[in-house]
């Protein structure tokens, strides 16, 4: 059902999305010129009796029934496409956002996979000699790339997923970014 | 077939993932990712924001950026980045980017304080610098004009600004954003090791067993070094231990082993249980000989106010009075009956504040007086005082205490401390800062792999530029201080300078120079890489000050902020890609880039702007006799000492400070920077009109070699080793001090540190050379009749009592209100905030309350709502399930939101040691708009 779903939402977006630029989709809420207030306030800097608007929400739904969010430059961290109520907080118990994310299980229920640099270690592990610790024989091993597959283990290192990773509210763009 | 753009970067990220990381890759998607970056460059970087110092890998195409990634062989960060340095990408592209200089204009045009902003030249920008610079220095001398620097200037900018305000214009009034942030951090290690930054590294990170945050959300404010963590914690859940203490739950919390919610402040009094327990239960866990060897104990006056103004000033409304008052002197609280026993004082006495302008005096006590100081710290008086969520029990509070004390205490055991801004933004920073090496101390637990107290940066280069730099009001380049004549004579002699050029009295920190602008002391003001009309405390004031009063403000910046539209001049300025740059992380670790794009519309680097405005200063205009208030004498009259040097009094600061025949030999072009521009030494392709009107063509030397070079000459055989320039243009950064070619992972450790192995005084050395000769004492205060201590390669172990904050909750501002950052946001948020994609997670700044307090005052979720403190309101919406989860009685409300303008409402109390201002704690009241 999810896959489907899923399935659907992606030729949808496909067809949204082909050949738009990232943001251009919407229109940003032209700039306040204000002479002593700034783009992110109506009002000068004088006074803060201002129109707060509501509260920004996330109005994407439950996972499975979204579209997955444009990554708008290659290596880019995907934005979350769905709400995550519930969730979070990540512990170290507790990470559900591996449940659905994980390779094996994100091909079933239709989610996005967790990427191979995920399941790498690019740390290298620190040696000791001669009663010292020692991470470098010199400056050219500590600036080579050493990279230990884990094996489809997650990098606890990214076991943060909300570090990279966020929902996106409705707030209305109030400045456009020409990248 | 075409490929659509979707899938091309889905593809091209899929290969450019594997082959950072060696795995083979279907040959379609290998070719996909050929398509896609056929004509990308990558290069390594620097992240913009953190002081974690990530690396970076930023690819260009047609000259401007289309990619970021984490750089895998960046030791910091090895490939990984948080959310805002991905987006590293976007933040040059705001569209309302500065374009032009913009000028107040009357109707004929000419300048008008309550003009309207106009595009104007670069020319005529800098005829009204001049002017107005000029103007001030005419009427007030060198210190009528004052510079807002910067923590994330790069080093060489950091540089030529000291340079040429130091050096040219001999004020002392620079100071950086980073005296917000990081202050209190440098007193510590000046007063405890006389010598400036961490002894560790992020190495430790992966060594210790222990890792203790101190008011520091380290998940959000150094999300990297949180992933170090994580990783850590990981690999061995059984023995490594987290525990975070905080005012409120955070997501810090959420991956701890341990929670310890404390009350404002109150973290004084848990260091000294830590302490308390040490010296009474559990003496054998000193490292007896460690301590022996390598410390002292000392202590200070505890009668030094809270870095207000006094009450007498004229600017202070009637509210704001309630609180200031106690500046001069205040009534003790019942609590501080206790912890200020040793000095005589009971419960209800009036502490007059007599050591307000000498806070930073102290003196070497014996170890019976130290653990006499500590006498009233015990488990049940602390855990009664600190105890910081209303709806925990007692015991499970001081179970929590007596555990965190038991990790520090366990033979055997790592740890490591780490704090930021809960520490340092603080009225008791600087002695905080003091008591983590304290304990780390008395367990010779500190100097050593996966052991130590660990101060965090907030700033990418707060310490590679602020501190190292030294763009403080009282210091110069490799922790020396203008106040010593040693230091102004070797800094003298390598900027060329004839004797007695510089200022020996010591500048106004950020904050004074905001205060002095209100009091018409200061009437030119240039603010640089920084925000500082939206990063002040007590904000109504200095905005009142900056838009009434005669004086001229000058920003240069990228955005336009809070203190661009504050300002009378806003210069289009370039940013960290469009410029060559270096900055120095929290671990010591110096990194430098090249300039990948040209800087968009006809925006200049920071470099350029400041040696710009030096061509309009002849020597004769600023090197005679000075009269500078508070020093008898003013500075001398150099001019003829010039001469002798071969200066004639008119030539100007350009050719003296920063085009002399040294800077001429670093040519342009150079090997190093083959296939990369230089705006600053060549011009550029856009054919800008310059300070003259006359196309930019640029300098014609490579101006950020020659900076670098001639800095670095400070440090050099000093313990400030840098490398060469070129050296770190092949590195992923290098960990100073660097001798021989090799950076210092551990210092004052002697099996790492050259430095301290050639103290010979066997396995460490706490060489630093500041305040090491002094007074001997009781807790009570100096004794003149005993000789002073030498302290040679030795560090102090302090003693400093609990005292509460000046501005507490009562009846009428029933909360705590605490402020800072968010993860995905950086500082005031003109780059992070033009991001789509961090803009949609996070776009205004929430009040987070407890759903109890919420109740209560008949508030729910999502409500507009004003907090109001006795300085000022904002409004704001309310969030009762965020990441944030206050107890009841305290509010948390970040600040990088121009419309919650929250810094309207915070209290301006320092740390009176550091001039840091405490953003963490005053009290408001909350209700419905």
């Amino acid at each position: 059902m999810c896959k489907k779903i899923f399935l659907i939402t992606v030729l949808f977006s496909a067809l949204i999305f082909a050949g738009c630029g990232g943001d251009k989709e919407e229109p940003a809420e032209k700039i306040p010129k204000s002479e002593n207030g700034t783009a992110f306030r109506n009002g000068d800097l004088f006074t803060e009796d201002i129109d707060l608007g509501d509260k920004a929400v996330v109005e994407a739904g439950a996972p499975g029934s979204n579209e997955s969010l444009e990554k708008s430059f290659t290596d880019a961290p995907p934005m979350i496409p769905h709400k995550t109520d519930g969730f979070v907080p990540i512990t170290a118990k507790s990470n559900m956002c591996i449940t659905c994310h994980m390779p094996d299980k994100a091909v079933a229920v239709g989610a996005t996979a967790i990427p191979a640099t995920h399941f790498t270690n690019y740390r290298p592990e620190i040696k000791e000699a001669g009663g010292k610790v020692k991470l470098y024989d010199d400056n050219n091993e500590s600036n080579s790339t050493v990279a230990k597959d884990l094996g489809g283990k997650l990098s606890s290192a990214r076991y943060n997923c909300n570090q990279c990773h966020a929902t996106q509210t409705n707030a209305k763009l109030v400045v456009k970014n020409n990248f | 077939m075409g490929i659509s753009r979707r899938d091309f970067i889905k593809q091209s990220a899929v290969a450019s993932a594997a082959v950072a990381i060696g795995l083979s890759v279907p040959a379609k998607l290998k070719a996909a990712k050929k398509k896609v970056e056929v004509d990308w460059r990558w290069d390594k970087a620097v992240c913009r924001f953190c002081g974690t110092g990530c690396g970076i890998m930023v690819a260009t195409k047609n000259d401007k950026i289309v990619a970021v990634k984490g750089d895998p062989a960046a030791p910091v960060n090895r490939g990984l980045n948080c959310i805002k340095g991905y987006f590293n990408a976007k933040i040059m592209y705001g569209e309302d980017r500065l374009t032009k200089p913009l000028l107040r204009l009357n109707a004929t045009g000419e300048f008008d304080k309550k003009g309207k902003f106009a595009p104007v030249s670069w020319k005529r920008a800098f005829d009204e610098i001049e002017k107005h610079m000029k103007k001030a220095l005419k009427e007030l001398g060198p210190t009528g004009i004052g510079v807002f620097g910067s923590g994330q200037y790069t080093v060489q900018e950091g540089y030529a600004a000291v340079k040429l305000i130091k050096a040219g214009l001999r004020s002392n009034n620079i100071d950086p954003n980073a005296r917000h942030c990081m202050a209190s951090a440098v007193v510590g290690f000046i007063q405890t090791f006389g010598i400036d930054e961490p002894a560790g590294c992020y190495d430790d990170i992966e060594l210790t067993d222990t890792i203790v945050s101190w008011g520091a959300n380290m998940s959000e404010m150094h999300p990297i070094l949180w992933s170090r963590v994580t990783d850590r914690k990981l690999s061995n859940p059984d023995k490594v231990r987290i525990f975070n203490l905080s005012t409120y739950t955070n997501r810090t919390s959420d991956l701890a082993d341990t929670e310890i919610i404390f009350k404002p402040s109150t973290d004084v009094a848990i260091w000294n249980y830590i302490a308390n327990e040490i010296m009474y239960k559990h003496p054998e866990a000193i490292d007896e000989s460690f301590v022996k060897k390598y410390n002292v104990f000392a202590t200070g006056p505890a009668d030094i106010g809270y870095g207000m103004r006094t009450p007498d000033h004229p600017k202070f409304s009637a509210k704001e009075l309630e609180t200031v008052k106690k500046e001069v002197k205040k009534k003790l609280s019942e609590v501080e009956g206790e912890t200020l026993k040793y000095l005589g004082y009971k419960a209800g006495d009036t502490m007059e504040m007599k050591n307000r302008a000498s806070a930073m005096k102290h003196w070497i006590i014996s170890r019976e007086e130290f653990k006499k100081g500590l006498e009233p710290y015990t488990l049940d008086f602390v855990a009664k005082v600190a105890k910081g969520d209303p709806d925990e029990s007692m015991d499970s509070f001081k179970a929590k205490l007596q555990l965190l004390a038991d990790h520090y205490i366990e033979k055997g055991r790592k740890v490591v401390s780490f704090w930021t801004m809960g520490f340092n933004q603080h009225q008791r920073g600087s002695w905080v800062n003091e008591q983590a090496y304290m304990v780390h101390f008395l367990l010779g637990k500190q100097a050593k792999p996966g052991n130590g107290a660990f101060s965090l940066t907030g700033q990418p280069s707060a310490c590679g530029t602020a501190r190292e730099v030294g763009t403080f009001a009282h210091r110069l380049p490799a922790d020396m201080v203008v106040k010593n004549p040693k230091h102004r004579a070797a800094s003298e002699k390598i900027w060329k300078l004839p004797d007695g050029t510089l200022n020996p009295k010591v500048g106004s920190h950020v904050v004074k120079i905001h205060r002095d602008i209100e009091d018409g002391k200061i009437k030119f003001v240039w603010v640089h890489v920084n925000n500082p009309y939206h990063n002040t405390a007590n904000a109504n004031h200095w905005i009142k000050a900056a838009r009434e009063l005669d004086n001229f403000i000058v920003t240069s910046d990228p955005y336009p902020g809070i203190s661009a539209k504050v300002s009378d001049l806003i210069l289009p300025t370039a940013m960290i890609y469009e410029k060559w740059g270096a900055y120095g992380n929290a671990e010591r670790r110096t990194q430098h880039w090249k300039q990948q794009v040209t800087p968009v519309g006809d925006a200049m680097p920071d470099i350029w702007q400041y040696v710009e405005i030096a061509k309009r200063f002849k020597l004769r205009d600023v090197w005679g006799a000075q009269k500078i208030p508070g020093l008898e004498g003013g500075l001398p009259d150099v001019l003829a000492a010039a001469q002798e040097m071969g200066y004639s009094p008119n030539d100007t600061l350009y050719d003296v400070l920063f085009a002399n025949e040294k800077a001429k030999s670093f040519t342009w072009p150079d090997p190093i920077a083959e296939g990369f521009q230089n705006t600053e030494a060549e011009g550029d392709k856009r054919t800008i009109k310059g300070s003259d009107d006359k196309e930019w063509k640029g300098y014609g030397f490579f101006i950020q070699k020659y900076l670098w070079e001639e800095y670095r000459e400070f440090g050099l055989g000093h313990q400030h080793d840098l490398a060469d320039f070129d050296t770190y243009h092949k590195v992923r950064g290098l960990k100073w001090p660097v001798v021989d070619g090799k950076e210092t992972q551990w210092r004052f450790n002697s099996k790492y540190d050259p430095y301290a192995k050639k103290a010979g005084t066997g396995d460490f050395a706490f060489y630093g050379g500041a305040l090491k000769n002094m007074p001997q004492g009781t807790l009570q205060g100096p004794d003149k009749d005993k000789e002073k201590y030498n302290l040679k390669n030795k560090a102090k172990i302090f003693f400093r009592p609990y005292m509460d904050p000046v501005e507490m909750p009562n009846k009428e501002y029933p909360f705590w209100m605490c402020t800072g950052r968010v993860l995905e946001h950086w500082h005031s948020g003109t780059m992070t905030m033009r991001v789509p994609e961090l803009y949609r997670a996070v776009p205004e700044a929430l009040c987070y309350m407890h759903p109890q307090d919420a109740k209560t005052n008949g508030l729910k979720q999502g409500d507009t709502i004003w907090v109001e403190s006795r300085r000022g309101r904002v409004k704001t919406h309310l969030e009762l399930r965020g990441r944030n989860r206050v107890p009841r009685g305290t509010v948390y409300v970040p600040w990088f939101d121009e419309k919650v303008f929250i810094n309207k409402v915070t209290l301006d109390a320092t740390c009176p040691l550091s001039k840091e201002t405490d953003f963490k704690k005053c009290s408001v009241k909350v209700y419905k708009a």
